[in-house]
């Protein structure tokens, strides 16, 4: 039993003295990275779109992992300083999206040998862009030296499509249960004058507030406080009932990504 | 007050398992019949834990978001232990089979008993060990399917069939061991038949084991499963991905090296308690035997590694960069520590065992002074950071985050050649050891003793040339080209000159070997390399996990739980050495109980089964 003792607190040495190890060269923890959503609605100018890819570049991206900008002891991959002036907008986007359509020669060896590259699908699991994303980081390195042929407004393409939380058709029993029609006769020419959801919703349920038009005979709308009245199932269905009487302002939000070359 | 009542129940009820459990083995002999202790001891664990304040957060049993967690450690952790103690004692039941039957061979083809007996022994070993690593197995599961709802159910949406395989083996394994052990003695004039059956045992462990790889490989380097593919074949399918068969042969050949680590330590304990001379002789024998064993399994174990880290490269970079350069680069240091260690420890055995066992000692004190050389140079190599830990003023004052001379010893190339060098010279200490005691007497003794020696020193040569020259190529080249033919050299000159001098050794005299002179710091060497293989499969199973980062299934299935971080390697180092310690009193118990006389022993008088062998009679290996 005493060799046992004594074997265990050799063993409880070694291993403190590991941990001791362990604790005192640098300490890094891998967190999950931070789940954020490109909004291109706040994406303005070109700047903005580049200040977005560059985020995406040395984070969420990973391809600071390997590619650097400048020449560096540890790259792994190509060096991308100044690849702007050299690569076109498909070319980049196929290179990232399709590493190894182009196959590069290895011409150190003799004969040369095809080269394909190790690179991860960027839009694909697990770093997975989506596809605004791919694109601000495709003006990203289009910025490296070139100039930037990706415009804002391409992500309009990439807005989510708009989310209907009621049911039009309990909307209209609603909306004759409460008798709207009995005011409002040209409702198409009254939904026209709201831009947005939320201005119609506020103008329903606050209509002092925000009102576009006319009050009730009393000067004060008859539905005042409807946020109050209706249920909130109720209130969405008579929402999603009065957008689709709106005017259509908005295309459909078809992802469409930029063209790829076909490749050698 | 329930909770209470029940605490308190579980705490009685775990205390009475454990003594009971210990009364039974006391009256009636150990043969697998630890599971009552080892279930108490699980009872009061947990009843332990549920009197102890949680600092893991709220409890939880959101099954709606596929997650349900534990106070206190948290699931994750506990998922941790139990997973590395199944691992840990899985090598261990995988291992010592290996070993057992190795022994069991060379005692048939060399006629000699006590290599029979030496496989009894660990055998022995064995039967206890099996049911824990079963117990542990099935706690393991339980915790994953409690744990990780979400994550077991899409595991077994693809796996489904491999559980019939699984449990199929198990059986066949269980079977194959009961008849192995308790035909031991009925099958000594049958032996063909229990060596067949030893085989039998080995091949399904191995299948079971390849089994379970197959589903950790799978996280790591999941395949693409077409849709209207059958059970069988949607299995098969994921099972056949692209670390699988890397991992499986690294395991392997690791759970050799833990076999036979561990009966050395072993080994190297009941050295510390021999009252006789003869009982010295006998476990300065076996921790030979078990260092030996350990260190054949080591010498190969670099390369499938290699092979292993370089299929994750190709199955994705970006993983194979998170391995070796992003976070967990500096895990490799410490990798590079525990395998420098268990190097200096094999090779520290070896000379002991040279100066201490062997006649003439002193002549080889030159060489022994040359091997240490090289080998600390090699260490201090291994271990130099890629980058260093320096503030902005010593960074600027070193010209960057890379020294400029030690900074060259950081990358790949220089790493390759002198975990090579230190194969060669572990090898090179194990030949002075294998020819220290015989002399050659075929007419070619002279060219014997020569060639060895200089295909050794022409193989190191060239692993550094190509070491030197792997700085001046692309990496692919590197990779595919030099360090593939620095490890071809290595391992063709190992077997070259093993061979060699297997046959040089053929009819040479023999002197004495002295057995059971060792010193007792020969024993804690052999204890201390055990340690270190343990760490090394606590660490490197960290890496694997780690290297999926927040993925439970990477690409496919994303870990949403609030453990989906790796934590630093402090954090981790304290979870692998509690681990590690914990798995160390769970194998001292099964130590202490093997070491118990049986009732057979009684009966047949003291030492029948352990009887030591003298020394006189002991064999020269």
């Amino acid at each position: 039993m005493k060799n046992y003792l004594k074997i265990l607190v050799f063993v409880a040495v070694i291993l403190w003295l590991f941990y001791y190890m362990a604790s005192s060269i640098p300490q890094q923890a891998s967190l999950p990275p931070v789940k954020e959503q490109l909004d291109p609605a706040q994406i303005k100018t070109k700047a903005d779109l580049v200040n977005v890819g560059r985020k995406l570049f040395f984070g969420k991206g990973q391809c600071a992992l390997c590619h650097t900008i400048g020449p560096s002891h540890g790259a792994r991959a190509p060096n991308l300083e100044g690849v702007g002036a050299k690569l076109s907008r498909e070319f980049i986007y196929e290179s990232t999206t399709q590493p190894s359509k182009y196959i590069y020669m290895d011409y150190t060896a003799s004969p040369p040998k095809p080269f394909p590259a190790q690179m991860p699908i960027i839009n694909k699991p697990p770093v997975d862009l989506s596809g605004a994303e791919l694109l601000a980081v495709i003006a990203f390195v289009q910025s490296l030296g070139g100039e930037v042929t990706v415009e804002p407004s391409e992500l309009a393409a990439f807005l989510p499509p708009p989310v209907v939380k009621g049911d039009p058709d309990a909307g209209r029993l609603v909306f004759n249960k409460l008798e709207c029609a009995r005011c409002h006769q040209q409702l198409a020419s009254i939904l026209g004058k709201y831009t947005s959801k939320e201005s119609l919703r506020a103008a329903v349920v606050r209509p002092a507030g925000v009102t576009a038009g006319a009050g009730g005979k009393e000067g004060k709308p008859p539905h005042f406080e409807f946020d109050r009245k209706l249920s909130v199932k109720d209130l969405d269905d008579l929402m999603a009932y009065l957008e689709g009487l709106q005017p259509a302002t908005k295309p459909a939000a078809t992802p469409a990504p930029p063209k790829g070359a076909t490749g050698a | 007050m329930n909770a209470t009542r029940t605490t308190e129940r579980l705490l009685l009820r775990g205390l009475r398992a454990v003594r009971s459990g210990i009364r039974a083995r006391l009256r009636r002999g150990m043969n697998g019949r630890v599971v009552p202790s080892l279930f108490g001891l699980f009872c009061f664990m947990i009843a332990c834990q549920a009197c102890l304040p949680s600092f893991a957060g709220e409890s939880a049993s959101a099954a709606g978001s596929g997650y349900r967690d534990v106070a206190w450690l948290g699931s994750r952790n506990w998922v941790w232990i139990a997973a590395q103690l199944h691992l840990l004692f899985g090598g261990f039941v995988l291992g010592v089979p290996i070993f057992a039957w190795v022994c069991e061979l060379i005692g048939v083809r060399s006629g000699d008993p006590r290599y029979d007996k030496l496989a009894k022994e660990f055998t022995k070993l064995l039967t206890a060990a099996y049911s824990t690593t079963a117990l542990l197995g099935a706690i393991l599961l339980f915790m994953l399917i409690g744990f990780y709802p979400t994550f077991m159910n899409a595991l077994s949406d693809v796996f489904y069939a491999s559980y019939f395989i699984y449990v199929g083996l198990f059986l066949l394994e269980t079977v194959t061991l009961y008849l192995y052990w308790y035909g031991w003695d009925m099958m000594s004039d049958r032996k063909g038949l229990h060596l067949f059956l030893g085989l039998l045992l080995n091949v399904f462990g191995f299948l079971i084991v390849i089994v379970a790889n197959s589903w950790a490989t799978y996280q790591n380097s999941p395949v693409v499963l077409p849709a209207g593919l059958s059970a069988w074949a949607r299995t098969w399918a994921a099972a056949h991905n692209p670390t699988w068969w890397p991992l499986n042969i690294h395991r392997l050949i690791a759970n050799v090296v833990l076999g036979g680590f561990l009966c050395g330590a072993y080994a190297g304990i009941r050295y510390l308690g021999a009252k006789t001379h003869e009982e010295r002789a006998h476990y300065d024998w076996m921790g030979y035997i078990g260092n030996f064993i350990g260190i054949f399994g080591l010498l190969p174990l670099p390369f499938a590694g290699y092979w292993l880290t370089m299929e994750i490269y190709r199955y994705n970079q970006q993983m194979g960069i998170t391995l070796m350069g992003g976070f967990l680069s500096w895990l490799f240091i410490l990798q590079a520590v525990l395998i420098g260690v268990l190097f200096l420890g094999s090779n520290y055995y070896f000379w002991l065992g040279l100066a201490h066992r062997t006649e003439e000692s002193q002549k080889y004190k030159k060489y022994i002074l040359g091997f240490i050389v090289i080998l600390l140079m090699c260490f201090g190599v291994w271990m130099t950071p890629h980058s260093m830990v320096a503030s902005l003023q010593e960074s600027r004052a070193i010209g960057g985050t890379h020294h400029p001379l030690l900074g060259v010893f950081g990358v790949m190339s220089a790493k390759m050649t002198v975990s090579n060098l230190m194969i060669l010279v572990t090898f090179a200490s194990f030949l002075m050891y294998w020819r220290a005691n015989k002399i050659e007497t075929v007419r070619w003794a002279r060219a014997a003793r020569v060639v060895p020696f200089v295909l050794i020193s022409l193989a190191g040569l060239y692993v550094i040339w190509a070491g030197i020259y792997g700085y001046f190529v692309p990496a692919i080249v590197r990779i595919y080209v030099l360090s593939v033919s620095q490890v071809g050299t290595v391992i063709g000159t190992l077997i070259l000159v093993s061979v060699l001098v297997m046959i040089s050794m053929r009819g040479a005299k023999e002197t004495t070997l002295h057995w059971g002179r060792m010193p007792m710091r020969a024993a804690y060497a052999l204890v201390l390399n055990a340690i270190m293989v343990i760490l090394l499969m606590g660490l490197m199973g960290y890496a694997r996990s780690a290297s999926r980062t927040h993925w439970h299934i990477y690409g496919v299935l994303e870990d949403t739980s609030p453990y989906a971080f790796s934590p630093a390697l402090g954090d981790a180092a304290l979870m692998m050495c509690s681990i590690t310690f914990i798995f160390c009193l769970f194998v001292s118990f099964i130590f202490w109980v093997a070491s118990l006389p049986s009732h057979a022993d009684g009966k047949a008088g003291k030492g029948s089964l352990t009887r030591p062998m003298t020394a006189e009679k002991l064999p020269a290996h």
